[in-house]
Order: C-alpha cells, then sequence, then structure tokens
C-alpha cells in the first residue's frame, strides 16, 4: 500500500516537472490590442503564419510585455551547474507591471523590476536598486524583447517547426553579420509567443548553452503573488558614474559589425585597486569590455582564459597591458585586443 | 612504540587488515603523520609524487571553508532585513506551484559556481608553499633552491587574482549599463552601488 502511494508521488512529481503545464491562452489572447503597428500585431489565431524571422521576433517581445505569467527556466552551461530560475510577471493592486527573477538554487538572488527601477537582492551584498525596465536574465533582453538592437549586427533566419516542451514551436537562427559572435537559436511558441528554449553555439557550431523552459502557467492569478508586494521596501535607485569624456591615448580600431563605444570610463578596480581606462563596446546584444591599466608581472605578452562564456583575453607590451572580456569567442576578442592602436604616445 | 609503528607499515604492505590498526592510525595523530609520512616516501622512492608534497594542505582547506561559510548559509541579518521580510511571503504564496521545489532539487550549489569564475580554483587549491605572497618567508636552503617555482606561483596567483577583479569589474559595468546611458545627462558623480567584496 505505502509503496502504491510512494509510486504515485513520484510519478505526480515527476509529471509536475516533465508536463509543461497547459497554458492558458485564452486569458493572455483576451488582452486589450497594444498601439504597435498592426503588421506585427497578429491575428487571432492558433498557429502564426509569419514569413520573416524578424516578425516573429516582434511576436515574441509584444507577447511577453503583454503577458502575465510564471515560468520556471533552467540555464545548463558547458561545465558548470545547471541553474534553474523563476521567472514571473504580473501587476500589482494597482496594476502596475512588475517583474521578478530568482534564482532558486544555493542562496539564491532576487531581482524586481518595477517603474523604471530593478533592484537586486543578494545574499551577502546590501539590497540595490538601478535604473532599468527587465530584470538581468540569463536571457538577454536583446534577444527577447528588443529585437530591434539586433539589427546593426545581426541576421535573423526563419527555420523550421519544432515541438519543444510539449508545444509547437518556430525556430529561429540570430547570427552576426561577421560570423564572429556566438549564434543563437530561439524556439518561440506559436501560440503564445514566449520564448520556449535558446541555443548558443560557437563559432565552431558546438552548443554552449542551453535555456529551456520547464513550466509557464498564463493568466492573472500570477498577480495575486504580487499583491501583498509593498514597493516601499525596494531601496533607492543609486547614481552612478556618468559617461566620461576623457581622451584617451589609445583606441580600438577593430570592431565586430554592429559594435560601437557605448562607454568610456577612468576607475579603479575593486580588489585589486588599479587604476584603468575602461572603454566598454556594445553590438545591443553582448557587451565587451576593455581594460588598459599598467602592465605588471602578472602577465606575459598574450594570454587567454574562460569564465563560462566569457572569453578573457589579455596583451601586454610590458608598458601596458589591454584586456578584453566578454561574451564572445576568444578568437574575436584576440583581434579586438590585437587592434589596440595608441592615438598619442605616453 | 615501535610495535604501533610495525602494525603501521603491514597494513601499508597490505598485510594485515585490522580495523583496530586502521582506527588507531586515523585518531592517533602520531601515527597519522607517520601513515603520512610513510605514503609521501613512498610515493618519492616511485617518483610519482606531485611537485607540491611538502606541505600539507588539509589544514588550509579546512581554513578556506571556514572562511568561505558565509557564502554558503546567508547570514540571518540577511533574511531579517525588512526587505527580504516583504519578499518572503510571496514565496509562501506559491505554494501551489510544485515544481518550484522539483526544480530546486535538481542541482546543489548552482549559486557557487555561478559567482566564481572557473579558471581561478584549480590555482585556489595549491596555494604558494612557501607562506603568503608578499609576506617576509626566512632565507632558507629550499627557498633559494626554489626560487623560480615560488616566482611561478606568486605570479600565478598574482593572475588569478587580477583576473578574478577584472571579471567582476565587467559585470559591475554591465549592471551599471542601463543606469548610465539613461542618465547619462543628468547624473552626478556619487559611490558605485556594487558593495564591497
Amino acid at each position: 500500500m505505502s509503496l502504491l502511494k510512494n509510486i504515485l508521488n513520484k510519478r505526480t512529481i515527476l509529471s509536475a516537472f516533465i508536463i509543461f503545464t497547459s497554458c492558458v491562452c485564452s486569458a493572455f489572447q483576451a488582452t486589450e490590442p497594444t498601439n504597435e503597428p498592426s503588421d506585427v500585431q497578429p491575428e487571432v489565431s492558433d498557429t502564426r503564419n509569419f514569413t520573416s524571422a524578424d516578425d516573429w521576433l516582434k511576436y515574441m517581445s509584444l507577447s511577453i510585455d503583454d503577458a502575465s505569467f510564471e515560468a520556471f527556466f533552467v540555464v545548463n552551461t558547458d561545465k558548470k551547474e545547471t541553474q534553474p530560475y523563476l521567472w514571473r510577471k504580473g501587476k500589482t493592486q494597482d496594476g502596475i507591471p512588475i517583474e521578478q527573477l530568482s534564482l532558486l538554487n544555493g542562496p539564491g538572488s532576487e531581482q524586481f523590476a518595477y517603474q523604471g527601477k530593478v533592484s537586486i537582492i543578494e545574499p551577502g551584498y546590501p539590497a540595490y536598486s538601478i535604473a532599468g525596465d527587465y530584470v538581468r536574465s540569463p536571457i538577454p533582453d536583446a534577444l527577447m524583447r528588443s529585437s530591434e538592437l539586433l539589427e546593426k549586427g545581426y541576421d535573423s533566419i526563419i527555420m523550421a517547426r519544432n515541438r519543444i516542451a510539449g508545444r509547437m514551436a518556430q525556430q529561429v537562427r540570430v547570427v552576426s553579420k561577421d560570423k564572429t559572435r556566438f549564434g543563437y537559436h530561439l524556439w518561440i511558441d506559436e501560440t503564445t509567443g514566449m520564448l520556449l528554449k535558446l541555443n548558443t553555439y560557437n563559432l565552431e557550431g558546438q552548443l554552449i548553452e542551453q535555456i529551456q523552459m520547464t513550466q509557464i502557467k498564463f493568466g492573472d492569478e500570477v498577480d495575486q503573488v504580487f499583491a501583498n508586494f509593498n514597493p516601499d521596501y525596494l531601496p533607492e535607485v543609486r547614481t552612478v558614474y556618468a559617461n566620461q569624456e576623457i581622451p584617451f591615448s589609445w583606441d580600438v580600431s577593430y570592431m565586430p559589425v554592429g559594435m560601437e563605444v557605448v562607454k568610456r570610463s577612468q576607475h579603479r578596480i575593486q580588489g585589486t585597486g588599479q587604476l584603468t581606462e575602461y572603454i566598454m563596446l556594445s553590438d545591443g546584444l553582448i557587451d565587451v569590455s576593455i581594460y588598459l591599466i599598467k602592465a605588471n608581472l602578472a602577465f606575459d605578452e598574450k594570454q587567454s582564459w574562460h569564465s563560462g562564456l566569457n572569453a578573457v583575453v589579455t596583451k601586454s607590451d610590458g608598458q601596458y597591458q589591454v584586456t578584453v572580456l566578454g561574451r564572445l569567442p576568444s578568437q574575436t576578442a584576440y583581434k579586438i585586443a590585437n587592434s589596440i592602436i595608441l592615438v598619442d604616445q605616453k | 612504540m615501535s610495535q604501533k609503528f610495525e602494525n603501521l607499515s603491514a597494513v601499508m604492505d597490505g598485510e594485515v587488515e585490522e580495523s583496530s590498526v586502521i582506527k588507531t592510525i586515523s585518531q592517533d595523530s602520531e601515527m597519522s603523520q607517520k601513515w603520512k609520512s610513510y605514503h609521501l616516501s613512498r610515493d618519492l622512492l616511485r617518483g610519482d609524487a606531485s611537485e607540491d608534497f611538502g606541505f600539507d594542505i588539509s589544514a588550509r582547506v579546512a581554513e578556506a571553508l571556514e572562511s568561505e561559510l558565509p557564502i554558503v548559509a546567508p547570514k540571518p541579518s540577511w533574511k531579517e532585513s525588512p526587505l527580504m521580510a516583504s519578499v518572503i511571503p510571496l514565496f509562501k504564496q506559491s505554494s501551489q506551484f510544485l515544481a518550484a521545489a522539483c526544480v530546486t532539487a535538481v542541482v546543489i550549489f548552482g549559486f557557487q559556481s555561478y559567482n566564481q569564475p572557473e579558471e581561478a580554483q584549480p590555482f585556489i587549491a595549491a596555494p604558494s608553499p612557501f607562506g603568503p605572497i608578499g609576506g617576509l618567508t626566512p632565507v632558507s636552503l629550499s627557498e633559494t633552491s626554489s626560487n623560480v617555482q615560488n616566482q611561478e606561483a606568486k605570479r600565478r596567483e598574482l593572475q588569478i587574482k587580477q583576473m578574478t577583479a577584472l571579471l567582476n569589474d565587467h559585470d559591475l559595468q554591465l549592471r551599471l549599463k542601463q543606469s548610465s546611458t539613461e542618465d547619462e545627462e543628468t547624473v552626478e558623480e556619487q559611490e558605485q552601488p556594487n558593495p564591497e567584496q
């Protein structure tokens, strides 16, 4: 008897984990139409027939913006532990949109996006807020919600239809125009527009990261979770260094297509106290940091490391050391590091 | 006394498999020291000793674990803060969503690997055998003879330190990106939001 009970228990747990909760699509589709261009706003039907990948991406971002949902997803990165996340989007009692992202393993971390500020609560650190509309998710905003950011540096290609997490999904590929950055495959739910799966591939075509939704629940019940939410407890937004116009004696002469300098600053690196001249490049999807610091004993002429998907490439001429760091292939990071030129010898 | 050590060497040679002897080895500090040095000398004789045999890392590992504990188990003060008090009820309400628990059970310690640059670990596990980097070490024969090795270890540690700092800074810059691009004109210089490391 108890054995039977055990088995039954196991089965329910298993099915809860594996089986994709059927979405309450009707509730979602009944949401009022937005002011977006009508060619993007899909007709209400069970399957979409967009002909371009771009339409699919826009459809996805609109859907995610509109919907209230609770989703669970896992992130699998090469040689790292799987990480499960809970991602909620809903409205508070006053009807103000709110978003929450929790890391479910370990001591965890919490993020809330509410009224233009993102509050980050992590163990061991005092909570703080920064300005922003979206939580910092392992799923890049540019892919999921702001596909217009991709236009400069990436092409999107429509691929086959697949069954993902028990639902029909359209596959879309996003590749960099000059083949210098990682490639992404997205699977978008045909009925709800939700991102179901995101694969990241390196230049050799190997899968290096995989994000998969395991459960999604649409509908306004999610709002109940936020019913008692009290925004007064969220920390105030801390202001930060403004973009400084500092004349650097060096510059970057090579950037992948679509990339541009978005930030220059001069600051001290916490931990080592080194003073650095810093440039941030961005193509909308990935951000690359370039550090120029006084060379010390630590590094030889050239060195390359990896931390997850981050490539770290260091180049030193004995006087200055350049470090290029970001979620991009190390070949490209090398190219950038090699392209650093001195504008005016110090 | 000599009887004791004789037993020990017998166990090492695989001649005896008495659990009582093994128990004494694990309990008696003198015996366990002897046990280690027997093994060390055997490894040396066979030539398969690793380069960094000269130190006993178990104490240091224990020490490191001690200092790492707060990361694994957050300080109670964090949970007691008014902020978390308002956050935690959110979870309680969501007990209807069974899957959260299931997913959580799949893997452990995700957060740790999330927070630490991977390549840093192998080196951290093998600190310099000659005391703290930059500290004063007594001049001795062994010090001078393995000076090269010492410098190499020093360099590695410097590298790790720098790489970790850069990775952290990169992460910090990404966090601040949204803020700084949006508020470019209005924002004045203030302290950075990243808490002390």
